[in-house]
């Protein structure tokens, strides 16, 4: 089976991030069962103006934040498919945090132990944050069904509009649009 | 060690500007139970604490910030907070109610309300840093407009994801009805609560928070939140509509659909060929440059725009909502988009409530056409309705308090006052608050709503929309009176309408106790069941809720700020509309030849609330309503 990972997967102006932060919130009702944006594994970033987008954890295979880990304990387990912090050996020194291209490492605020996405393995039958996305960016699905959806909405962008009207194709779909 | 299991963060700050201390102490859990939250609290603190008719402009007044058990968490929308006051604009009790990212921030730092006393010496700006609350100087950003403040005080503190709400000049100048701005384009507006916030020398407070806010039942909460959820997705028209367009589908709903709400020119008219040119796709099409939510928001109605061309080409800033839209836009007679967009940005940068600018500058437009006022009071300006430059620089004169915009910035009444000649009848107003987009010929429940809400002219306190739209109004009617009368699903005639807006109005004030929005597609589906909220109030906090207590808790409400403003002397003489709403028929339209019949509506409104001729609350009321002590203290009658 082919590895899934959160994808973000919006365009303006409706499918695109709103930086509502309701992942962020869900995610740390999942994993810590309070709320807390600053305890969700994934970060809302809003850059004025009008730009949100949300980061977090591709499960690289080859973590650069496993890389530099010095106390190795960060490593792709490749039978669930993520990257996993093990915290008994986490130092909490953040070099994971410098490590990642993405800055999707973050540092737990009261614990300072390193904190990523896990996919909620075995806390939530799918991602929670997908669930909840509300504009429908947030999306749990492995890399070549991405891959093939937005290459069918480019060539539905292509197509005429007397091929259109024939309905025999289907549009690009999202949760409200 | 806090009291409560969940919602509630369990924390007050007590904040003496004069004296330049800060108290903190606990949330009394019989305000959690008897008042919910948010303004529910708020206005019972502002009975308790203020002494009665003092100068809201004065160090005695109080200023508090609150939100309710629901900010913070992931319920849909629940990201507002209220700011209440005694306004200085109506002098009754006064809020203004906000989103975006500064009230669950202020959660996470660890307090349900901040209370204000007194005034600083100078310029201050309150930094909460988790639990380390300090008062800053900042005589460097007086002076400085809200996008501004912002930007330095974020600078300043070092980082990004602080949040700051804060006053613009016009609440330094004490316009009386300046507002309070987060997140650039946020607005707690109504009331002039920032003037209040201007008199006691408070430029800003910024908020950091990286606590925790709890949940009681957390297994039951995760069920609640896919439940809703999956009602919001069952509410698709209404969601997408929302999301789409944000509130301005109701330009066309005015417009379009039988309806003849739309105020243009200052109420003088409900007709306009061209109307499309504001027409929520036109606007959408032309100048949408992305969305935007607030905190937890599935609706997403915060929206930017870009103007591209033109003389305003540049301006960027958030797309007026109706309100803001019609205000600064048909009511004055613009209708422009990029002047209403810029409009709308030079009050968020000054901080002025769109509503009330738009309003006394439709004021003194009609004043000038009716020859009421003349260049002479103007400062040479030639106003008059459309003229869409005038309109930009009154903007900048009232926030500035310059010549005629010092007149002005009084609000309509006080400004009517001080020139005489009888502008006081063009001066749209209920208890000195401007009234906002909302033609209440139209619509005899909203005529109610705009005449009782507890804070003046509103449409909020009570929002009986539901009584516009057909199959809304035979659920409502089903629900309160156990059939379907043709009465009661008309909205010109004004039998039964006062049960609507009852209704409407205790929901209305636990949602806003709850602090979450009214377009929250939980709260179109509790007008037909409250039950919803009481299960998400009981989930939130672990104390016991049912959907009858949930409304009592409403009516306690709504009669503890009515007990307020009859201590400052409002009675049924303060419930009436402008005469323009009750004696002159609208003059085309869908509605036209209808007027407000205002005394059937409030005759029946006070009897079926219990009160007195005059509308003010028995102490038999009062006691059902748990409130006997204050009955027993207010002895007004």
């Amino acid at each position: 089976m082919a590895r899934k990972v959160t994808f973000i997967d919006g365009k303006p102006p409706y499918h695109n991030c709103t930086g509502c932060r309701t992942c962020e919130v869900i995610c740390s009702l999942v994993h810590e069962e309070t709320c807390n944006p600053r305890e969700g594994r994934l970060s809302v970033i809003r850059v004025e103006p009008a730009m949100n987008k949300t980061v977090v954890c591709y499960q690289c295979r080859k973590p650069p934040c496993g890389e530099e880990c010095p106390r190795e304990a960060i490593v792709y387990d490749v039978k669930k498919g993520i990257v996993i912090v093990d915290e008994t050996k986490c130092i909490g020194c953040g070099i994971c945090i410098e490590a990642c291209p993405f800055g999707a490492m973050k540092m737990h605020p009261t614990t300072s132990k390193a904190i990523k996405c896990d996919l909620c393995y075995g806390k939530y039958p799918t991602p929670a944050c997908v669930k909840f996305c509300a504009p429908g960016v947030l999306r749990f699905t492995d890399a070549n069904t991405l891959a093939y959806d937005k290459a069918s909405n480019y060539v539905y962008r292509s197509i005429k509009p007397e091929q259109k009207k024939l309905g025999l194709l289907d549009g690009p779909k999202s949760k409200f649009h | 060690m806090s009291k409560f299991k969940g919602g509630y963060v369990g924390n007050v700050l007590r904040v003496d500007l004069s004296k330049g201390k800060i108290l903190k102490e606990y949330l009394r859990k019989d305000l959690a139970l008897n008042f919910i939250g948010g303004r529910g609290i708020a206005s019972k603190i502002l009975y308790e604490e203020l002494r009665p008719r003092i100068d809201p402009l004065s160090p005695d007044n109080i200023l508090i910030f609150s939100t309710g058990p629901a900010t913070g968490l992931p319920i849909p929308s629940a990201s507002r907070y209220t700011v209440s006051t005694k306004s200085p604009l109506t002098f009754a009790l006064g809020d203004g109610n906000s989103g975006g990212h500064w009230a669950p921030e202020l959660k996470y730092a660890g307090y349900d309300h901040l209370i204000f006393y007194g005034r600083a010496k100078k310029p201050v700006y309150l930094w909460i840093d988790d639990g380390q609350p300090q008062i800053k100087n900042a005589s460097h950003i007086w002076g400085k407009d809200t996008h501004e403040t912002e930007d330095i005080i974020k600078e300043e503190l070092g980082d990004k994801t602080i949040r700051v709400s804060s006053i613009g000049p016009a609440g330094e100048n004490l316009v009386r009805f300046a507002s309070i701005i987060c997140d650039r384009y946020s607005a707690a507006a109504r009331c002039g609560i920032g003037a209040v916030q201007g008199s006691k020398n408070l430029k800003a407070i910024a908020v950091r928070g990286t606590g925790n806010v709890k949940v009681a039942d957390y297994k039951g909460f995760m069920d609640y939140l896919e439940k809703v959820y999956l009602e919001a997705e069952n509410l698709g028209l209404h969601l997408s509509t929302l999301t789409s367009v944000g509130s301005l589908f109701l330009i066309d709903s005015y417009m379009e659909f039988e309806t003849g709400k739309l105020p243009i020119n200052n109420f003088t008219t409900c007709e306009y060929p061209e109307w499309e040119t504001l027409s929520a796709h036109t606007i959408n099409e032309k100048y949408l440059l992305d969305t935007i939510a607030c905190f937890s928001c599935p609706i997403r109605c915060n929206r930017r725009t870009l103007i591209k061309e033109g003389i305003h080409a540049g301006t960027h800033g958030a797309i007026p909502e109706y309100e803001s839209l019609s205000a600064l836009g048909p009511r004055c007679g613009v209708w422009d988009f990029p002047t209403i967009a810029k409009a709308n940005l030079l009050c968020d940068k000054y901080g002025m409530d769109t509503i009330s600018t738009g309003g006394v500058i439709a004021f003194a437009f009609e004043c000038y056409e009716r020859g009421l006022i003349t260049k002479e009071d103007t400062d040479g300006l030639e106003l008059g309705f459309g003229n869409a430059e005038v309109m930009l620089t009154l903007i900048e004169k009232i926030a500035k308090r310059e010549g005629f915009g010092g007149v002005l910035a009084e609000g309509s009444r006080l400004a009517a006052e001080k020139i005489g000649r009888g502008t006081e009848k063009y001066a749209m107003v209920v208890k000195g608050m401007e009234m906002p987009g909302q033609d209440v010929r139209a619509q005899q429940s909203m005529g109610l709503a705009h005449a009782v809400s507890t804070r003046g002219a509103d449409h909020l306190r009570g929002l009986p929309f539901d009584d516009i739209h057909s199959g809304r109004a035979k659920e409502l009617a089903e629900n309160l009176l156990g059939e379907t009368p043709p009465e009661a699903l008309n909205m010109r005639i004004p039998k039964y309408k006062h049960l609507i807006v009852i209704h409407c109005e205790h929901l209305k004030a636990v949602v806003d106790s709850m602090e979450v929005c009214e377009y929250q597609p939980v709260y179109r589906a509790t007008v037909r069941s409250p039950g919803l909220l009481a299960e998400a109030y009981e989930v939130i906090t672990g104390f016991p809720m049912t959907a009858e207590n949930i409304l009592k808790i409403g009516e306690r409400i709504v009669n503890i700020e009515r007990v307020f403003n009859v201590r400052e002397g409002f009675t049924r003489k303060d419930d009436y509309l402008p005469e323009r709403f009750t004696k002159e028929p609208a003059p085309n339209g869908p509605a036209r030849g209808h007027t407000v019949k205002i005394d059937e509506l409030l005759e029946n409104y006070y009897k079926a609330r219990g009160w007195t001729k005059e509308g003010i609350p028995t102490t038999k009321k009062l006691a059902e309503l748990g409130l006997r002590k204050i009955a027993e203290e207010a002895r007004y009658r």
